[in-house]
């Protein structure tokens, strides 16, 4: 089997490298960009790469299909219902420190041509029957049951498969069960001027790791359309002898927005959005200053109560002490709150 | 896109619903016609099957061959009640009557619908184009070959002949006894797995203390109670026998008096098995015959959940029943037709093909009966009627009582004796 396989060659990237000393992340930045934080930790500024050669160029790009007030409205909705927010949380704050980001995937276009064995299941009716004794006898009624019968299939394939998507991120199932799915339907022609205005996340994974995987997913796609042109409903088991002709590989691009809030001692959280869905993924953390303030507050409160019932002498000592202890809600709440949003992972 | 033809061995290409992807399916059996030419490889006479040798036999120098088969017994396929099967089961009994050709002489040979082979009454070839219903379902798959020989079976039918009193006693001797017809006649198993509900006011007896006013005590009694109950049974119910003859062609109580065929001797169907025999196709069809399984199948399941309930005294039972796993088959058995004549009239008998039971119509020698129930009726009441006198003469009044009981007896059984040889004319 002699294969075609290249990787579009196109103009080099508009941007410098840089990468975060932190996460070792690396970015495209446009060019003339002022020193900008990681957007994916916020942990540490971007620094100008050695390495700047290392990615090959943008092909394909999806645009963001959010508008200001969608963005606004899933802030809204991400920063409700946050126990103890801290003050800098809020949707406003998050909207204004918004970074469009775009992260790579691969998407690969091939000609299948071969011979395929497969075992399909189909579905056909039989006619059953219900019946029921009762005083008038017995009454019998018909019923149309469906049921699967498994027959081989054999046959010959030439398809062209476009755009399958397979990643360029070792984290890219991580971002896509974080962020939800992309949609590549709206993609278009990368020009330099489309990523200006943003970071462009460089890839980690290139092609010759790839191909396996990808040969794997076309064989599936082949299965699909193997099992409709055979009329079937299930599939059972097929393989795909034949080879796979023009293998040609594209960078893509798919947007999200990046921005980060601060907490008490100033450590920024990073906060992502699918630049489509609108999907937003980031720890939510409770500020324990504020849960302390009102433990505290509680806690005097419950304290005078108590006093008040042991000068007066009225017998509520029991009321009192239940009191005392529920002062210490806010605070264990807090806690309980921020070890649930620890154990999210990470930005991906 | 090109590829040579029978590319994968055993697969044809069928339609496919997608550009770029061409679809093989396996090959189906064909549907056509069978044509078969039996004639002896050593002199050319013609060949048939021979029971004694459970082969193929030449009617003039006695050259055999096997049958090519296979023994299935009850793992013989079976079918589903698919949509398909179904309406093809309908569809095909609309056919009406069908022509078979002889490929011997070339005689155009007219047969009632149901005729699937016959052998040619201008040539006496057996040369005859099988005509078979064009659903592969709807073709016997399986037979149960001939195993019980003519020559054996007949003293069988001199000693049935010469069974019971009520029967003429020249019967045996004096009958015309006909040849016996081998006739592979169509038959349908059905199978099932059937799930039901039941609920019902089942009895059931419990002591009770009562006081007694009478004897002014406590006493213990057997009271029935009536509990509403329900339960749910499961049962698997296997090769269903029913007979797929027109009741006006072959009488029914006798086909079923000669039954049961031991379905395990089962063997794939070959039209060598066919040769020299008549062989009748169904003439019930699928969906009423699956009535007639069904009434056995409610019959039995109605005993299966009373017996479920544990108790003797069920009323009010109401059943919820669902079937799963229908199966049905279409086979031949082998049935011996005959009948004998004697004096003005004839009588016909049948034998089971595979086991010899036999069952047929005797005459009855009424006058003899009649003389015998008249003598078991009149001899006890004169006996009674002497007693009669001698008590009045003794003035003994037990002996009256003890004649008349012994002449009511004699009565009562010359009746049963009437009952007995009315039924003796029917089939036995």
């Amino acid at each position: 089997m002699k294969e075609q396989e290249t990787i579009n060659r196109h103009e080099p990237t508009q941007g410098e490298s840089h990468d975060c000393p932190a996460c070792q992340r690396a970015f495209i930045v446009a060019s003339g960009w002022q020193a900008t934080p990681c957007p994916l930790c916020q942990q540490a500024l971007l620094q100008v790469s050695s390495n700047s050669m290392d990615s090959a160029p943008i092909e394909l790009i999806v645009p963001p299909a959010l508008d200001a007030q969608t963005l606004s409205m899933r802030l809204s909705q991400f920063t409700k219902g946050s126990a103890f927010p801290y003050p800098d949380f809020k949707a406003e704050n998050l909207g204004k420190r918004l970074v469009l980001v775009y992260w790579p995937v691969w998407l690969t276009d091939a000609d299948l041509d071969g011979e395929w064995d497969a075992v399909f299941a189909y579905d056909y009716q039989v006619v059953s029957s219900r019946e029921k004794m009762g005083n008038a006898g017995w009454s019998s009624q018909d019923v149309i049951k469906t049921r699967i019968k498994e027959e081989p299939r054999k046959g010959f394939l030439k398809r062209h498969y476009d755009n399958v998507l397979s990643p360029a991120l070792h984290t890219h199932e991580q971002r896509l069960s974080q962020l939800g799915t992309v949609d590549l339907m709206t993609a278009h022609s990368w020009q330099a001027i489309n990523t200006a205005q943003s970071l462009v996340q460089k890839e980690t994974l290139h092609p010759h790791e790839l191909e396996d995987g990808v040969k794997n997913q076309m064989a599936n796609l082949a299965s699909v359309d193997c099992r409709k042109a055979s009329g079937a409903q299930h599939p059972r088991s097929f393989t795909f002898y034949g080879e796979y002709k023009n293998m040609n590989w594209t960078k893509g691009i798919v947007p999200m927005f990046t921005t980060y809030y601060v907490d008490d001692k100033g450590t920024r959280y990073p906060i992502a959005i699918n630049g489509q869905s609108g999907t937003v993924y980031g720890h939510r953390m409770a500020s324990t200053k504020k849960a302390w303030l009102f433990t505290g507050i509680l806690l005097a409160l419950a304290i005078i109560l108590t006093l008040v019932f042991y000068f007066a002498k009225a017998d509520y000592f029991l009321c009192a002490s239940v009191a005392l202890v529920l002062a210490f809600a806010p605070i264990i709440y807090a806690a309980i709150w921020n070890n649930k949003e620890r154990v999210k992972p990470p930005l991906a | 896109m090109q590829v040579p033809k029978y590319y994968f061995p055993g697969f044809e290409q069928v339609p496919s619903e997608l550009d770029g992807v061409m679809v093989f399916a396996p090959i189906p059996e064909k549907d056509e016609d069978e044509v078969r030419s039996y004639a002896c490889p050593q002199c050319g006479g013609h060949l048939k099957f021979d029971v004694n040798s459970a082969g193929m036999a030449c009617i003039y120098c006695g050259h055999t061959a096997p049958v090519a088969t296979k023994q299935v017994g009850k793992s013989a396929q079976s079918f589903e009640f698919t949509l398909e099967n179904v309406q093809a089961a309908e569809q095909e009994w609309e056919t009406d009557r069908q022509l078979l050709h002889c490929n011997n002489c070339g005689a155009e040979l007219s047969y009632p619908k149901g005729a699937v082979a016959a052998t040619c009454p201008y040539c006496g070839s057996n040369k005859v184009n099988l005509s078979l219903p064009k659903t592969k379902s709807l073709r016997p798959q399986v037979l149960l070959p001939f195993s019980a020989t003519p020559e054996a079976l007949k003293p069988r039918i001199q000693e049935w002949l010469s069974q019971g009193w009520m029967h003429p006693k020249t019967l045996k001797d004096a009958a015309q006894i006909d040849k016996l017809s081998p006739i592979y006649l169509p038959y349908w198993t059905f199978s099932t797995a059937i799930d039901a509900s039941w609920e019902a006011e089942v009895g059931h007896y419990e002591t009770e203390t009562y006081y007694d006013s009478s004897s002014k005590s406590y006493k213990t009694r057997q009271v029935l109670r009536w509990r509403w109950e329900s339960g749910t049974i499961s049962h698997q119910f296997s090769d269903i026998t029913i007979n797929g003859v027109n009741p006006q062609r072959i009488n029914h109580a006798m086909l079923s008096a000669i039954e049961p065929f031991n379905l395990s001797g089962l063997v794939l169907f070959s039209p060598d098995y066919l040769v020299g025999m008549n062989v009748q196709a169904y003439e019930t069809p699928l969906k009423e015959a699956w009535g007639y399984a069904k009434q056995e199948i409610r019959t039995a399941t109605n005993r299966l959940c009373e017996r479920d309930t544990g108790s003797s005294h069920v009323r009010n039972m109401s059943i919820d029943m669902s079937y799963d796993d229908e199966q049905w088959r279409y086979l031949l058995l082998p049935v011996y037709l005959s009948g004998y004549s004697y004096g003005a009239n004839y009588y016909n008998f049948m034998l089971n093909g595979q086991t010899g039971k036999l069952a047929g119509v005797k005459p009855v020698d009424w006058k003899k009966v009649r003389t015998v129930t008249w003598l078991v009726a009149l001899i006890p009441l004169l006996i009674a009627l002497i007693s009669l006198i001698i008590s009045k003469i003794s003035g003994s009044g037990a002996l009256p009582v003890f004649s008349g009981l012994i002449a009511v007896l004699g009565i009562v059984i010359s009746i049963a004796l009437y009952v007995q040889a009315k039924n003796a004319e029917k089939i036995t």
